[in-house]
């Protein structure tokens, strides 16, 4: 289960690939409502056969290519147990009981922990360290039939975690997550259905500075941020930074089978998101007011023949921020993203026991910033060309392994940077940030995974993923790198 | 069509629902956008400089200042000959301003016939500038400030750090910034308790001299003299602390058996009724210099002893959030900021900073600490960090 997230656009640090496709999907629900679309209403009709589900994750990624204020390194874990089950033939119900750890390593200043969704408001202290998160999230989905043809249901997630920094002055965090789905959805007739959800997210952060014993012999200073290359300096010993951040979305699913073998699915639909900060434990002072307005579209088309699958994807992000000065009625940045992809894919049936699938995907991603308080303006583009192409081996009855490789080019174009008149903000911080987004990038990487019945373990599946993300060009990334490795073990019963 | 109605009918209340859910969270982006906003100022000159020189009250070529207090960012214009300095791309902020217009011997000749270099200052300590109001042609009046040949070139009073509440290694450093012998005799420093910007005087409950008669303590063109509160060396009680056992001049309250180190000239106690020594505050205070004729016939006013401000020749104050202007005590005329951001017991100290002129380096005044004073730390007792 995935918490509702907002729809920051950026370029991607690495693709990432579940099974190796992203076009093909190997899921039972992937051409539903709900494996598509996240509708819960559509829980009562998913297609999934495991009643109870153990999953074990973990993922790191390290290397010098990275954003200024990413981590140099991270390392995360996932622990959580789902099940589902029918009741009396009109309900569904589904819930997930997890534990997360996150170590951010080789950390740049940075305090607050949604650093990358847009919000120029961030909090930093001036050193370099490795903080570490952990905590708990709680996920519950319900659907009912209500009548012939026509469900509804509701999804609740919640997560709360800690965040420690390993340095003086050792600042903590505490995160709270809440997040809520409404759905319907009607089927029209046999091969159509149309669905509606609204989403609602309230995520709370608490980051608190204390005196603690390395404030004998050094200065807290701390970096209020209003923007990349705009900051606040102040010694203080002690703060408090609490910011709340709201979504709100309403979605429109359609799924329809244009004929026997042809599906298709789609969602689209828009939505706000807003944060707002203050600073003062006792006395809080406001800090700024970002609002983000978002709108989405997910296209999903798959064909099949008794040997073939032919899937194609479109998808469309688009994403208007602007930011507001604490103190004035005066905005202090306006951003707009936009995200466009497709991809094509097939898979097809060797033989009996063996499966071949391959597919492409192109995404372009741009990005037109203005940053008053920098006298900036730039204009970015950057594409991404990638292929993947494995095969699955059905080794036995319930045994099957997996193998896929994937390699993918991106690039982008200096951004066009206008600044009209010299100005004292502009510094290393946002040049290095321009420089992240252009550098001409290689990726190579290897997936593969095996399913078998484990007995008492019930049916098991594991994936491990490795990946290498190369800069080419860039004078500030050249020669450096980002690897990635995953794995992940899911216990099916 | 039953069920079609029935459909429609709470897919319309779903709608409702989300409509009335979405709306709350917005709000509309501010029209103004940042650093749009045009800002200009005019400097007219109070004296009979400008009138008599140019036949213009307008001040041309003094240099305006603008330090964003929570930004910490400096922006300068110089003025046209119409007096008018014009800024662009300026962050929403309050600024303190300064400005300064140095006055060429040749000028101070035409008017005067003395042939010295003189300057014009004035300033606002706190205006708010924001891009969704305009500002244009603010008024700023210079005037001819009193010669001070002599400077406080860096306070320090935070204390050592690893030390507990060790804080007798406090001292004051003033500087010649002539190039001729100036004299310390009689000179008084005092502490600003309390200040109007409309009164004549200076409150004080801590007010000492130099001692001399006239000519007895020189200060060298370009030299420092230290001012400690006792002149010792202090790295034997606090490691981290400092040697001011060679200081000049040394605070000693003789009623408490304070520290006096018989080879340092004592200053002369005129009133500080509390305390076992000279002590100026940690976080946030106030300090003149004073050229007084007579200390003797200073009234008083309840505990305070009063000090008229027309023989204020050089202030400075800090503060403990030097951002909080609001909170000075010390009027804006004497200095226009604060200095400040350091807490007891982190070693910091207040330095003026370097400037560089055409005859050399001297230290930065714009009789604005938010400008002329940087932190620094260790402290540098008697000399400059930046050229020991």
């Amino acid at each position: 289960m995935v918490l509702a997230i907002s729809a920051s656009v950026r370029a991607q640090e690495f693709v990432e690939q579940t099974n190796g496709m992203k076009v093909v999907r190997q899921s039972a629900d992937a051409m539903n409502i709900y494996g598509s679309g996240g509708n819960p209403a559509w829980l009562f009709f998913s297609q999934e056969e495991s009643a109870l589900r153990v999953h074990l994750s973990t993922r790191s990624s390290t290397g010098g290519y990275h954003r200024p204020f990413e981590p140099g390194y991270e390392n995360s874990y996932e622990y959580c147990v789902e099940g589902a089950r029918e009741l009396a033939g009109r309900h569904a119900v589904k819930g997930q009981f997890g534990f997360q750890q996150e170590l951010r390593g080789d950390w740049r200043w940075m305090s607050t922990k949604s650093y990358d969704n847009g919000s120029p408001f961030l909090l930093a202290d001036s050193t370099v360290g490795a903080t570490s998160y952990s905590g708990i999230v709680l996920s519950g989905i319900y659907s009912v039939l209500l009548s012939d043809g026509f469900v509804a249901g509701a999804q609740l997630n919640y997560g709360v975690n800690n965040g420690l920094k390993e340095v003086s002055p050792k600042p903590t965090s505490t995160n709270r997550d809440l997040s809520t789905i409404l759905g319907v959805a009607y089927i029209l007739d046999k091969t159509s259905v149309i669905g509606l959800m609204f989403k609602y997210a309230d995520r709370q952060e608490e980051i608190v500075y204390q005196v603690d014993q390395g404030a004998i012999s050094q200065q807290t200073i701390l970096y209020k941020f209003r923007g990349i290359d705009s900051y606040l300096r102040v010694t203080n010993n002690t703060e408090t930074r609490r910011s709340q951040f709201r979504s709100y979305r309403g979605i429109v699913n359609i799924a329809m089978n244009v004929e026997e073998n042809t599906a298709i699915v789609a969602d689209g639909g828009g939505g706000v998101e807003t944060i707002s900060l203050t600073d003062g434990g006792t006395s809080p002072i406001s800090q700024g007011y970002w609002q983000n307005s978002i709108g989405e579209i997910h296209l999903r088309a798959q064909r099949s023949w008794n040997d073939l699958i032919i899937a194609a994807a479109v998808e469309y992000l688009m994403s208007n921020q602007w930011a507001r000065h604490p103190m004035y009625d005066v905005t202090l940045m306006k951003r707009s993203d936009r995200h466009a992809s497709f991809g094509i894919g097939s898979r097809f049936s060797l033989a009996e026991s063996w499966k071949l699938a391959g597919e492409y995907l192109y995404t372009q991603e741009t990005d037109r910033l203005d940053d008053f308080i920098s006298v900036l303006t730039s204009d970015a583009r950057r594409t991404l060309h990638e292929i993947s192409a494995g095969a699955e081996w059905d080794v036995a009855k319930e045994t099957a392994l997996s193998l896929y490789y994937s390699f993918g080019l991106g690039s982008g174009t200096k951004p066009s940077i206008a600044i009209p008149s010299p100005t004292q903000m502009y510094v290393t911080l946002r040049s290095r940030e321009f420089d992240y987004f252009r550098a001409r990038t290689l990726s190579n990487g290897i997936n593969a995974g095996v399913r078998f019945n484990g007995g008492f373990l019930g049916r098991v599946a594991c994936t491990a993923r490795v990946g290498l993300l190369s800069v080419d060009n860039t004078a500030v990334f050249k020669g450096t790198d980002r690897r990635v490795a995953d794995f992940s073990v899911n216990f099916l019963f | 069509m039953t069920i079609f109605r029935h459909m429609r009918c709470e897919f319309m209340l779903f709608i409702v629902g989300v409509y009335l859910c979405l709306t709350p969270g917005c709000e509309k982006m501010p029209s103004a956008n940042e650093g749009t906003s045009a800002v200009s100022f005019v400097v007219q000159d109070a004296s009979a400089f400008m009138q008599t020189l140019y036949g213009s009250k307008s001040v041309r070529g003094a240099v305006v200042t603008l330090r964003s207090v929570n930004y910490g960012k400096e922006h300068t214009a110089l003025t046209d000959t119409g007096g008018v300095a014009k800024f662009t791309g300026i962050p929403s902020d309050i600024y303190s301003i300064s400005v300064i217009r140095y006055l060429s011997v040749a000028e101070v000749q035409q008017v005067t016939s003395v042939g010295m270099e003189r300057k014009l200052a004035g300033a606002m300590g706190s205006l708010v500038l924001r891009a969704d109001q305009s500002a244009e042609g603010i008024p700023v009046t210079v005037d001819l400030v009193p010669v001070s040949d002599i400077i406080i070139s860096e306070m320090y009073n935070t204390g050592p750090t690893g030390a507990g509440l060790y804080f007798h290694d406090r001292f004051m450093e003033l500087y010649n910034v002539s190039d001729s012998v100036q004299y310390l005799d009689g000179i008084v420093v005092a502490n600003v308790r309390k200040s109007f910007i409309t009164a004549d005087y200076i409150h004080t409950q801590q007010i000492w001299k130099f001692p001399g008669s006239g000519k007895n303590y020189p200060i060298r063109p370009h030299e420092f003299k230290l001012l400690a509160e006792d002149a010792i060396d202090h790295r034997v009680n606090a490691p981290t602390s400092i040697d001011l056992s060679k200081a000049d001049f040394e605070f000693v309250v003789t009623r408490s058996g304070d520290v006096d180190n018989p080879d340092v000239t004592n200053m002369i106690m005129i009133y500080q009724p509390f305390g076992f020594d000279w002590t100026p505050a940690g976080e946030g205070d106030a300090y003149v210099l004073c050229r007084v004729p007579n200390t003797d016939s200073l009234k008083y006013e309840a505990d305070d002893l009063l000090v008229p401000k027309s023989t204020v020749f050089e202030g400075i104050e800090y503060l403990k959030d030097p951002t909080r202007l609001d909170l000075k005590k010390l009027d804006p005329k004497i200095d226009a900021g604060a200095t400040g951001g350091a807490l007891f017991y982190t070693g910091y100290a207040f330095e003026r900073k370097l400037r560089l002129t055409e005859s050399g380096w001297t230290l930065q005044d714009n009789n604005n600490s938010s400008l002329d004073f940087e932190k620094i730390t260790p402290p540098a007792p008697g000399y400059h960090h930046l050229k020991p």
